[in-house]
């Protein structure tokens, strides 16, 4: 019952937005914003993620590549080198989902473990009770 | 598969332009980024719990060499290069946290075995534990089963003693009754029945018809009694010569002997004995105490049969 409501919404939802985002394409073209742009606002959101989970604790060089590459980019945006900007840009981005992944390794390895630790006490007390 | 075929023509590219010894020269960063892409790729690993970042490490590295086969700008190789790497990099390391997250999934499992497999044995313990008090509830109950038999086994024989005794108390009651039917007297010697003189004739050892009931029922007696015994025991008084009263004593006993005989009483229960004119029962000065002098004293004895002498 949800469902059906679920997939009529999008599908009215989408009958507006479809021609509401042509037009907003339309007038950004005529705007020229630049999508270098919105490609460093993607690599900062990816680096604050990558912060947010840890990354500055268990990935600090893959933070500091991704920072100093993020400077670079907008640096390279300022002086119009939009090459370079996109270059570090995509760079910063990579560096960021490294760190983000290095981090949630890190904490899979430590709970796993843990865990092997918590079950070798567990063992040893389940032998102890059965003697 | 086509972006396979891609990277494995890429590579093939890229191998025969060096082998040619080409026009780009090798890059430093697009080997390294081949190289770590290739050992990922070997890595089961990587292979089986990464496989979409693989892909990506994979189309990034293609770019790199198509880029660098074009004669594509040195820092454009680079770029590339360094993305494929990067994108290789995070194949590494999403394989290892799966493989660690399996890990986890698995202790965790198997950590619930082992706390099914104690369980199991708490519960068996608990169920044996359980048999165990059934067990002792069972010979409990055994055991107070038999305490019932035991208890009741007990009551009847109290019951049957309690009748033994009132039997026993009837017996001596019947006795006593008898015994006063008899007019026996209690002696030291024990109980003695006397039939007296009037009970025969004059100087005679007849009797007369009228004690045929007191030696009847001396002689019912000894039938009721077949344990006891009877010494008959002859005297008379001190008139006459002392030969001719122990004769006449002992004959008196034997008749009283004789009348029981014939009765059914068994002979070898009844001693005779004539004491004559010793040991008188009152005095032989007047004619009452010489009387009560002629008689036959029958002693009944106590239920073993023994009579002490006189």
């Amino acid at each position: 019952m949800i469902r059906t409501e679920t997939v009529a919404k999008p599908r009215a939802l989408s009958r507006l937005l479809v021609p509401g985002l042509l037009a907003a394409a339309l007038a950004a073209g005529c705007v020229t914003s630049p999508p270098a742009a919105d490609k460093l606002a993607s690599a900062r959101e990816a680096i604050g993620r990558a912060a947010l989970a840890g990354g500055d604790t268990y990935a600090p060089t893959e933070m500091l590549s991704a920072r100093s590459g993020l400077d670079r980019a907008q640096a390279a945006l300022q002086k119009g080198e939009l090459g370079i900007a996109r270059n570090q840009t995509e760079q910063a981005v990579v560096d960021a989902q490294l760190a983000e992944v290095k981090v949630r390794n890190a904490k899979a390895q430590a709970a796993a473990a843990a865990l092997r630790d918590s079950r070798r006490a567990l063992e040893a007390e389940v032998q102890r009770n059965q003697n | 598969m086509k972006n396979q075929s891609l990277l494995r023509l890429s590579l093939l590219s890229l191998g025969l332009l060096q082998a040619c010894g080409g026009m780009p020269t090798s890059n430093a960063g697009l080997d390294a980024a081949t190289q770590s892409f290739q050992t990922a790729q070997r890595s089961p690993t990587v292979a089986a719990l990464a496989p979409a970042e693989l892909k990506d490490a994979e189309l990034s590295l293609a770019n790199a060499i198509q880029a660098w086969t074009n004669n594509g700008p040195v820092s454009e190789v680079d770029h590339l290069a360094y993305l494929a790497r990067q994108k290789t990099a995070i194949a590494q390391e999403a394989a290892a946290q799966r493989q660690a997250e399996n890990a986890v999934a698995q202790a965790a499992a198997g950590r619930n075995q082992i706390l099914l497999a104690a369980r199991t044995q708490e519960a068996e313990a608990a169920q044996r534990s359980v048999e165990g008090a059934e067990q002792q509830a069972r010979l409990a109950w055994q055991q107070s089963e038999q305490a019932k038999r035991e208890a009741s086994l007990a009551n009847l024989n109290a019951a049957t003693a309690q009748m033994q005794t009132d039997a026993a108390r009837q017996r001596t009651a019947q006795l006593e009754q008898r015994l006063a039917a008899l007019d026996a007297k209690r002696t030291e010697r024990g109980m003695v029945v006397t039939i007296g003189d009037i009970l025969f004739e004059t100087a005679s050892a007849g009797l007369k018809s009228s004690t045929g009931n007191s030696v009847e029922r001396l002689g019912e007696f000894l039938l009721a009694y077949p344990t006891r015994t009877a010494a008959i025991e002859g005297y008379t008084d001190s008139v006459g010569s002392t030969q001719s009263n122990q004769e006449l004593s002992e004959r008196r006993a034997a008749t009283v002997r004789a009348a029981l005989l014939r009765m059914g009483v068994q002979g070898g229960r009844l001693s005779v004995v004539g004491y004559g004119e010793t040991y008188p029962a009152a005095s032989n000065g007047d004619a009452e105490g010489r009387m009560a002098n002629r008689r036959v004293e029958v002693v009944l004895s106590d239920e073993a049969g023994m009579i002490p002498p006189r």
